[in-house]
């Protein structure tokens, strides 16, 4: 089943986080996908280097994102697999500060380029 | 003296003609372990003539051991010291981000050095036990920490993000019979055959980025095996007439500053610094006995060669207690035998201004570390 968070539509806007622990490099791109549909809109693209701007803020009227999906599409490298072995990659969903909830992955380098692809279903109160 | 500084320069004369030719030969087989790197707490426990502690790339493991040579015939070594960089360890287990890991790279890379060796000066089964610390302040040529080489993979995963999503999982959703037009048909596969899908991918990736990425990686280090590098080290050093513990004595403390600066393509300028504060544990006398002595060393290290095969020349200039002054004239080589295993080979004078006497210094040891591609857990 996909992981599916529960939104307060007169609440503030969602806000959605990439996060990539682990010492990587990075390149990914946030998706939007319209409810019932494969159509979608890439909302967010970037990578690691700076932590700060891996966020986007979903559209307005909140309530029109029930039933939406949001991909966080990843290709990543471990930079030190030897030593630094482990990852992380969540994508969390907050509304009116708070962490309504996440979807994340876990895994070991393998010492070549990775690929991760992560679901969250974005439901209606 | 004359003799011996002409033979110093023809040696390392030959050494940057040689480099120049091996270069070709070795770039296919170079390792990111540039050189395993001398260990604080090993240096202090071993009678090294040479003062200079060479900085280098941290690893979370290294060990060396020594006398593999002694009067004249190959012994199974009794010197021992392994060196650990207790926050990369840490680390493996609990990832942290890439911007905090790049922030806190002098945390992540200060290394414990523990040594152990024979000490005959006390007693004929008497050992000497030493605790070392080192942290590099400046460590340039790291390919881990390297911006340059993280927006060139940055580049690379771009490209292979999109391929994966529009061409590699449609190919595999194909032959898993998984409709590409049904909704969320991706999220199937995922869900389905993360790992399968997984192993798919790093084929493809294998075949379209792996050598492009080994020649980048062997370029990188041919070019920066002789970053800017400056490291301090810090070590303390007992002695014991015997195996126990309750009966160490202290023996001496060490402190070294080691900077490392390229000069040319081939070769590498080494500028150190050691201080030594010791005790002499023979003197029974009581008026004398714990005195506390001084020497200051300024070494110079020129290192010619290429990642694996490297030849130097060395100077030293050291003021020891008893206001001696004592010139070091040195050279050797060290070569990279297998991955992580280094072969070092070096002899020279050590001549007391002060007394007008010189003595012939030599050693071989082995040093290793464990190979680039081994994985601890």
């Amino acid at each position: 089943m996909m992981k599916t968070i529960t939104f307060n539509p007169n609440g503030s806007p969602l806000l959605v986080k990439a996060i990539f622990l682990g010492n990587m490099n990075a390149s990914y791109s946030i998706e939007l996908r319209q409810k019932g549909s494969n159509d979608g809109t890439v909302i967010l693209k970037g990578d690691n280097t700076n932590p700060a701007d891996d966020q986007v803020t979903l559209p307005v009227p909140v309530a029109d994102n029930n039933g939406r999906r949001l991909l966080l599409d990843t290709g990543f490298y471990g930079l030190t697999p030897d030593v630094s072995k482990n990852y992380e990659i969540r994508m969390e969903v907050y509304q009116d500060n708070k962490l309504l909830g996440f979807e994340n992955e876990t895994g070991t380098f393998t010492g070549n380029g990775q690929y991760s692809l992560l679901f969250i279903q974005l439901i209606s109160a | 003296m004359k003799h011996i500084f002409t033979l110093c320069l023809f040696i390392v004369a030959v050494f940057h003609v040689k480099a120049q030719d091996i270069d070709s030969l070795t770039l296919s087989k170079m390792k990111l372990n540039f050189v395993v790197p001398d260990i604080p707490a090993f240096k202090s426990v071993n009678a090294d003539p040479s003062n200079i502690l060479r900085p280098s790339t941290p690893k979370a493991f290294a060990v060396a051991f020594s006398k593999f040579y002694d009067n004249k015939t190959f012994v199974i070594p009794k010197d021992f010291a392994m060196e650990i960089a207790p926050v990369l360890l840490i680390r493996a287990e609990k990832p942290v981000t890439l911007q905090k890991y790049l922030k806190h790279q002098v945390i992540n890379n200060i290394r414990i050095s523990l040594a152990t060796s024979t000490d005959t000066a006390l007693y004929k089964v008497g050992r000497s036990m030493a605790v070392g610390l080192r942290v590099s302040l400046i460590n340039k040529g790291d390919l881990a920490t390297d911006t340059v080489f993280h927006h060139y993979i940055l580049r690379k995963l771009d490209q292979y993000k999109s391929d994966a999503r529009k061409v590699h999982m449609r190919e595999f959703a194909k032959d898993h019979g998984i409709s590409t037009d049904s909704v969320d048909w991706d999220y199937t596969v995922i869900s389905k055959y993360r790992d399968e899908f997984a192993k798919y991918l790093e084929t493809k990736w294998s075949e379209q980025y792996d050598k492009e990425i080994e020649k980048f990686k062997s370029e990188y280090k041919k070019n920066h095996w002789n970053a800017v590098k400056l490291d301090f080290a810090t070590s303390v050093t007992s002695s014991s007439p015997d195996t126990l513990i309750k009966n160490i004595l202290f023996k001496k403390c060490e402190a070294w500053m080691t900077l490392a600066l390229p000069a040319g393509k081939n070769a590498q300028v080494l500028i150190g610094a050691n201080y030594r504060g010791f005790k002499n544990l023979n003197d029974t006398m009581r008026t004398s006995k714990n005195n506390f002595y001084s020497n200051v060393s300024i070494p110079v290290r020129y290192l010619v060669g290429t990642n694996r095969v490297k030849g130097f020349a060395e100077t030293q200039y050291q003021y020891a207690s008893g206001d001696q002054q004592l010139f070091l004239f040195n050279m050797g080589s060290e070569f990279n035998v297998y991955d992580g295993i280094w072969v070092n080979l070096y002899g020279g004078v050590n001549y007391n201004s002060t007394r007008g006497t010189s003595t012939f210094v030599a050693n071989f040891n082995l040093k290793m570390s464990f190979p680039e591609k081994f994985r601890f857990f």
